[in-house]
C-alpha cells in the first residue's frame, strides 16, 4: 500500500462511523447505509487525487452521500419499516426498553414518509446540527429550499411524532 | 415546533443513529471504485448497446399533431437498462427490472404509440455527401478510439489513446481528452498530443471547449477555465456548484447539470445567479409529474436556449450504472423545460448541437440508423443513413 492508498484507508477508517449515522437516519436500514456510504466512499477515492485536505476529503465524501441519497434520478434507497429490534439493557426496567424500542420505530417511519430533500434537511440541520447555509451547500440547493422543505419536514414530523417529548423522556430512562 | 420538540428531536435522532452498527468499509469502498472505474470505460459501448435494444422495443412516441415542429413529430426517451447485482449490493438497492413504460411529458399530453401514423418531415437532401460539416463519434472499451465521418462517407480513426473523457473543438480541429487523470490535447489531423496542464483533472467533466477553441473548462479540485495560451487556471465561480458544464455555442452562457439532475443556465463572463431549467429534476411531484431529470448536459445550442441531454425518468438508474448520460436522447428547452419534439423516425440515440446551433439527431429504427441534420430554425437539411460500420459507438459531435 503507497501513501495516497494508506492515507486513504485512513480516512475512511476515521470517518466510516460518522457517515454512516447519518446514512442510517437517511435510509433507515443498516444495509442501504452502508451501501450509500460505500457509494460515497468510493467517488471520494474516485476525487482522491484532488482532494489534498483531510477536510476537503470529508466535505466531498458527505457531499456525495447526500446527492446521491437526495436525487431521484441517480437511486431511491429507503428501508421497508419493520419493527425495531430491542437493544439489550440490562440494566434498565423492560418496559423502559420497549418503549423507548417503539418510539425508535416511530421516528425512523416517520423520517421515511418525508421526501428525501426533506429527511436530508432534518438529518443535516438537526443531527448534524448544519447551518442552513451549509445544508443548503451539501445538498446544492438554496438556502430558502432548505428553509421551506425544512419547515414543511417539521410540520409532517408534528402530525407523525406528535408526543415527540414523550420520546425524548423514554430515551432518557434507557 | 418550539425550542424545546426540536432539541428532542435532536436527542430522538442521535438515538436512532446509535443503531448503526460499526462496519469496515474500506474494502468495500475500493472494491466499488475500481467497478465505477471499469464502468466508466465500458460506459460507451454498453449504452450504445442499450439504445439499439430499445430500437428493437420500439419506445417513442407521438406529440400532438400542431404543436411546435408540426404534425406527428416523435419524441423518444432511451430508459437505462437495470444495473446487474453486484456483490454486497442488497436487493432492495436494485432497480426493478419491471419493464417501464416510455416516459409521459406533461407538456404536450403524448399520445399512444402507433408507428403506422408517425410522421415525420421531408429532408431536403437524403444524401450523406450534403452533411457540411463533421461527425466524431467515441468507443470505448477494450479497443478505445475516436473515428471522425466525413461527409463523403469515409471514417477516419483520430485518436486511438485511451481515454475515459473527451471534447471536440467547435472547429473539429482538436480533441482534449482525459487519459489517468492528465488532460491531453491531439490535433485530428494527426501528431503527438500535448499536455496543456501539468495537474491533475477528473474525468467527471469531459473537457468542454470554448467556442473559440482558446480555452478549455476542465475540473482541476473545481470546474475551472484553462487558458491554453498561457495555462492559466481560472476556477469558476463557487456559486456555479454543479458538474458537466457545457458552453452555448456563442460562448455567453454555461449549462451544468446539479448533483440532483435539474439543469442550470448561468451567464459566462458575468457574476449573475444561474436559473434553474423548469420541471427537469423539480423533486415536486406536482410540478415535474413524469419525475423527469437530466444528470448532464451533453451540448448546447448556440445560445442556450436548448440543450441535448440523456433525459431519464426518476428510478431510471442507479449510480455508478454501465448505462451512464453518455448520449443524448432529448432536446430541452431551458426556458419552459420542455422536451422538443424531434421530427425522426424510431429511437434518438444521440443529438449533438454544433456550434452555431444546427442540431444533429442519430436514430435507431428497424436496424438502419440514420443521421438527421436540423438548421437552427428546426428546418430538415439532411437526412442519410449511417455507415453501418459506426454502430456501437457513441455520437459525441458535430462540427461544421
Amino acid at each position: 500500500m503507497d501513501a495516497r492508498d494508506a492515507e486513504y484507508a485512513d480516512f475512511v477508517r476515521s470517518h466510516t462511523r460518522v457517515l454512516l449515522r447519518s446514512a442510517y437516519l437517511l435510509t433507515g436500514d443498516q444495509h442501504l447505509a452502508e451501501d450509500l456510504v460505500q457509494e460515497a466512499l468510493a467517488r471520494t477515492h474516485r476525487a482522491w487525487g484532488r482532494l489534498q485536505h483531510a477536510e476537503h476529503a470529508t466535505a466531498y465524501a458527505h457531499k456525495v452521500m447526500y446527492h446521491a441519497q437526495v436525487s431521484m434520478w441517480r437511486r431511491r434507497r429507503v428501508a421497508e419499516v419493520l419493527p425495531g429490534t430491542l437493544v439489550e439493557r440490562p440494566d434498565a426496567p423492560t418496559e423502559d426498553l420497549a418503549e423507548a424500542a417503539a418510539q425508535r420505530v416511530m421516528l425512523r417511519r416517520a423520517l421515511l414518509a418525508l421526501s428525501p430533500k426533506q429527511r436530508a434537511v432534518i438529518v443535516l440541520r438537526y443531527f448534524e446540527d448544519r447551518t442552513e447555509a451549509e445544508a443548503a451547500q451539501l445538498l446544492g440547493i438554496s438556502i430558502s429550499t432548505v428553509k421551506t422543505q425544512g419547515a414543511r419536514a417539521l410540520d409532517r414530523l408534528r402530525i407523525l411524532l406528535p408526543d415527540l417529548r414523550a420520546f425524548a423522556d423514554a430515551e432518557a430512562r434507557r | 415546533m418550539m425550542t424545546g420538540p426540536k432539541d428532542s428531536l435532536r436527542g430522538a435522532l442521535r438515538s436512532l443513529a446509535d443503531e448503526a452498527r460499526d462496519a469496515d468499509l474500506y474494502g468495500p469502498a475500493m472494491r466499488r471504485a475500481r467497478r465505477i472505474a471499469h464502468q466508466r470505460a465500458a460506459a460507451g459501448t454498453v449504452s450504445a448497446l442499450t439504445a439499439l435494444g430499445l430500437a428493437c422495443a420500439g419506445l417513442w412516441y407521438l406529440a400532438p399533431p400542431g404543436g411546435r415542429g408540426g404534425p406527428g413529430r416523435a419524441v423518444a426517451i432511451s430508459e437505462p437498462a437495470p444495473s446487474a447485482p453486484t456483490p454486497g449490493q442488497p436487493a432492495a438497492a436494485l432497480v426493478s427490472p419491471t419493464p417501464r413504460p416510455p416516459v409521459k411529458f406533461r407538456t404536450p399530453p403524448p399520445r399512444q404509440p402507433h408507428p403506422a401514423h408517425m410522421g415525420t418531415a421531408t429532408p431536403r437532401s437524403r444524401s450523406l455527401s450534403d452533411l457540411p460539416g463533421r461527425i466524431f463519434y467515441d468507443q470505448q472499451g477494450g479497443q478505445p478510439r475516436v473515428v471522425l465521418l466525413d461527409n463523403t462517407g469515409d471514417t477516419h480513426t483520430v485518436l486511438t489513446a485511451a481515454h475515459s473523457a473527451l471534447g471536440v473543438s467547435s472547429d473539429g480541429r482538436r480533441i482534449a481528452y482525459v487519459q489517468d487523470g492528465s488532460l491531453l490535447i491531439v490535433d485530428t489531423d494527426g501528431g503527438a498530443p500535448k499536455r496543456p496542464y501539468h495537474g491533475q483533472v477528473s474525468d467527471e467533466q469531459a473537457p468542454a471547449w470554448s467556442p473559440d477553441g482558446s480555452r478549455l473548462l476542465v475540473d482541476a479540485d473545481d470546474p475551472a477555465v484553462l487558458d491554453l495560451a498561457d495555462g492559466a487556471l481560472e476556477a469558476l465561480p463557487l456559486a456555479l456548484a454543479g458538474e458537466h458544464f457545457r458552453w452555448s455555442g456563442d460562448g455567453s452562457k454555461l449549462v451544468y447539470a446539479t448533483p440532483s439532475c435539474q439543469l442550470k443556465v448561468a451567464g459566462a463572463s458575468e457574476s449573475s445567479p444561474a436559473v434553474t431549467v423548469p420541471v427537469i429534476g423539480d423533486p415536486d411531484e406536482a410540478d415535474n409529474p413524469s419525475g423527469l431529470g437530466a444528470c448532464r448536459p451533453i451540448s448546447v445550442d448556440a445560445t442556450g436556449s436548448r440543450v441535448a441531454v440523456p433525459l431519464r425518468r426518476a428510478g431510471g438508474s442507479v449510480a455508478g450504472s454501465p448505462v451512464a448520460d453518455a448520449v443524448a436522447n432529448a432536446v430541452v428547452d431551458t426556458a419552459s423545460g420542455d422536451a422538443d419534439p424531434l421530427p425522426v423516425s424510431g429511437v434518438i440515440v444521440g443529438a449533438v448541437f454544433d456550434a452555431d446551433g444546427a442540431l444533429l439527431v442519430r436514430a435507431a429504427n428497424e436496424g438502419k440508423t440514420t443521421l438527421s441534420l436540423f438548421a437552427p430554425d428546426g428546418t430538415l437539411l439532411v437526412q442519410a443513413n449511417e455507415p453501418s460500420g459506426l454502430r456501437g459507438l457513441d455520437l459525441v459531435a458535430y462540427t461544421s
